[in-house]
């Protein structure tokens, strides 16, 4: 057997460029000079130990006064009012611009990324910046809440119906196609039903990210729990703030719960 | 109705489809180059030859899928440059896929129904639950043509390849089509199962006397099924002859070289 001559292995830092050595200083000496400026200094950590503890012992125990219990009651119902018609005006509104947007599917061409572009912005604005828009347009309350919830779903469910969509299978509707069928018929007859488990799967995670972000909605005036929640915590009512927030967590809780059963219910 | 029109029907007497010198590309490449084939009213071809000879292309160029970049296509009696004459065709026409191509999560009896997606009220072709009951009748008259009306419930991805394969051929035929069109339909089914689709198939065909265009990897599918067998290969017919003619080899020989 011939000798074979094994080559040595290439050198440990072979990989490193010049260029991503420097990077990766930069984002170190970012990181440390941010680590300084922003973290909890161990004194403050050792001051805010003990203050914690005693707004937990002035949040205990919670408020169960049964008024306000019916109070907190009704703003939890109106908290998912303004996830559940948010989101349906949100899915509503997403399925023209997933289908605008979807591509080979969308009639308009290369226009298309103009509807894709609306998805992107309403995604890519914050909820909270949504809501204090919202309430300086139209106003204190829950519909303010409900716009937001739906251009919130308008960004989400937009995307991920337009995706569900360019993924659906091709053979069926170049079948149809063939047929004679209209771009519209297409998508009906072959493209929604191929999407559709993951249409289902999407739009309750939207309502389930909707009952998230309505609960704080009210923090800046757009309707719901929030706005209890801020009183009670701007009044020094922390009594009442700990029972707000027993019942968002319930609520949410509750809502993941009943996704979750829906999801497997559907599969 | 094309009947309505002298020379439709002028047209139709003499043949399904009338392809004279076409030529069409393909990414940048020459894929057909000068080509003329006829389809008689009521003839069976069948189009062999070499993968990525251009047998798919020239099935889509029928109708008017693949835009051809020279020459004239006359389908059922209308040239497919005119206005509206694509819609017409496609109306007229049933297409058979090589994958069954039918919508998995949609029944049997839906996508049947998909057939009469060029008519006019075309979205109560959507799903069996919007349809008239005068579709839904004519779909399941399909479905026991094929021999599977008892299947109608069912969803689609519950069939075997063969079963769906027999379903998309009731989805072509519910068209009432005066030309079907089939590329490789039993390329992706076992032999037995091949072979028991596409006698069914060429049965109902030669029943309702329509003309069928076929392309196929089978030799013997292409003999038993066809009256006539065209063979192409590098964009051009280079062997044209009734079935009942060929020589033993001659179409292998196609392949070779
Ligand atoms: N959509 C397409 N884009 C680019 N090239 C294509 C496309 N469809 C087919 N072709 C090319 O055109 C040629 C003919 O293809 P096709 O008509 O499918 O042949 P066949 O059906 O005989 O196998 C092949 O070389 C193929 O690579
Ligand atoms: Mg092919």
């Amino acid at each position: 057997m011939a000798e074979r001559r094994i080559p040595a292995p290439p050198g440990r830092f072979a990989g490193l460029s010049p260029l991503s050595f420097v990077l990766l200083v930069a984002a170190a000496a970012l990181v440390i000079a941010s680590l300084g400026d922003v973290s909890p200094s161990p004194q403050r950590l050792a001051e805010g130990g003990p203050r914690m503890a005693r707004l937990v012992g002035r949040m205990l125990p919670p408020d169960l006064d049964p008024a306000f219990l019916a109070r907190i009651g009704l703003r939890i119902v109106e908290t998912l009012q303004i996830a559940l018609i948010g989101t349906l005006f949100g899915v509503i509104l997403s399925f023209p611009f997933a289908y605008a947007s979807a591509r080979g599917v969308t009639p308009f061409g290369p226009f298309a990324f103009l509807f894709k572009a609306v998805v992107s912005f309403a995604r890519t604005v914050p909820d909270l910046v949504w809501a204090l828009i919202f309430v300086s347009a139209i106003g204190l309350g829950a519909v303010a809440g409900t716009m937001t919830i739906m251009m919130d779903t308008l960004g989400f469910c937009g995307r991920f119906y337009a995706e569900a969509m360019e993924d659906a299978e091709e053979e069926p509707r170049e079948a149809l196609t063939a047929f004679g069928a209209s771009r519209f018929g297409v998508l009906m007859g072959a493209v929604i039903p191929d999407a559709m488990p993951s249409i289902i799967a999407t739009t309750l995670f939207a309502l389930e990210k909707a009952v998230r972000s309505s609960v704080v909605l009210g923090l800046v005036g757009a309707g719901g729990i929030g706005q209890e929640l801020k009183t009670a915590f701007d009044l020094f009512q922390y009594e009442k703030a700990s029972t707000i927030i027993l019942a968002i967590f319930i609520v949410v809780l509750g809502m993941e719960w009943a996704t979750d059963r829906l999801r497997r219910l559907l599969r | 109705m094309a009947l309505d029109e002298p020379r439709a029907v002028a047209a139709e007497a003499a043949a399904a489809c009338r392809l004279t010198g076409i030529a069409l590309s393909r990414g940048g490449r020459r894929v057909l180059d000068g080509l003329d084939l006829t389809v008689g009213a009521a003839e069976r071809v069948a189009l062999i030859g070499p993968n990525g000879a251009g047998k798919t292309s020239l099935l889509n160029a029928v109708v008017g899928l693949a835009p051809i970049t020279a020459g004239r296509v006359e389908a059922l009696g209308r040239d497919l440059s005119a206005a509206g004459a694509r819609a017409a065709v496609r109306g007229e026409t049933g297409y058979v896929f090589q994958r069954h191509a039918l919508v998995k999560r949609r029944t049997v009896l839906s996508n049947v129904l998909h057939g009469f997606l060029h008519r006019p009220g075309a979205w109560r072709a959507w799903s069996a639950m919007l349809a008239p009951e005068a579709w839904r009748a004519e779909a399941m008259e399909a479905l026991a043509e094929v021999g599977l009306a008892d299947r109608a419930a069912d969803r689609a991805d519950r069939l075997s390849g063969g079963q769906a394969q027999r379903v998309a051929i009731a989805r072509a035929l519910v068209r009432r089509p005066r030309l079907v069109i089939a590329d490789e339909p039993t390329a992706s089914l076992d032999p037995a199962a091949g072979r028991e689709v596409m006698s069914l198939f060429s049965r109902i065909v030669a029943k309702r006397g329509v003309a069928l265009l076929f392309t196929t990897h089978d030799m013997a599918d292409a003999l038993a099924y066809a009256d006539r067998v065209v063979a192409l290969k590098g964009g051009r017919i280079v062997l044209d002859r009734r079935a009942a003619e060929v020589m033993p080899g001659e179409l292998e020989a196609v392949f070779d070289g």
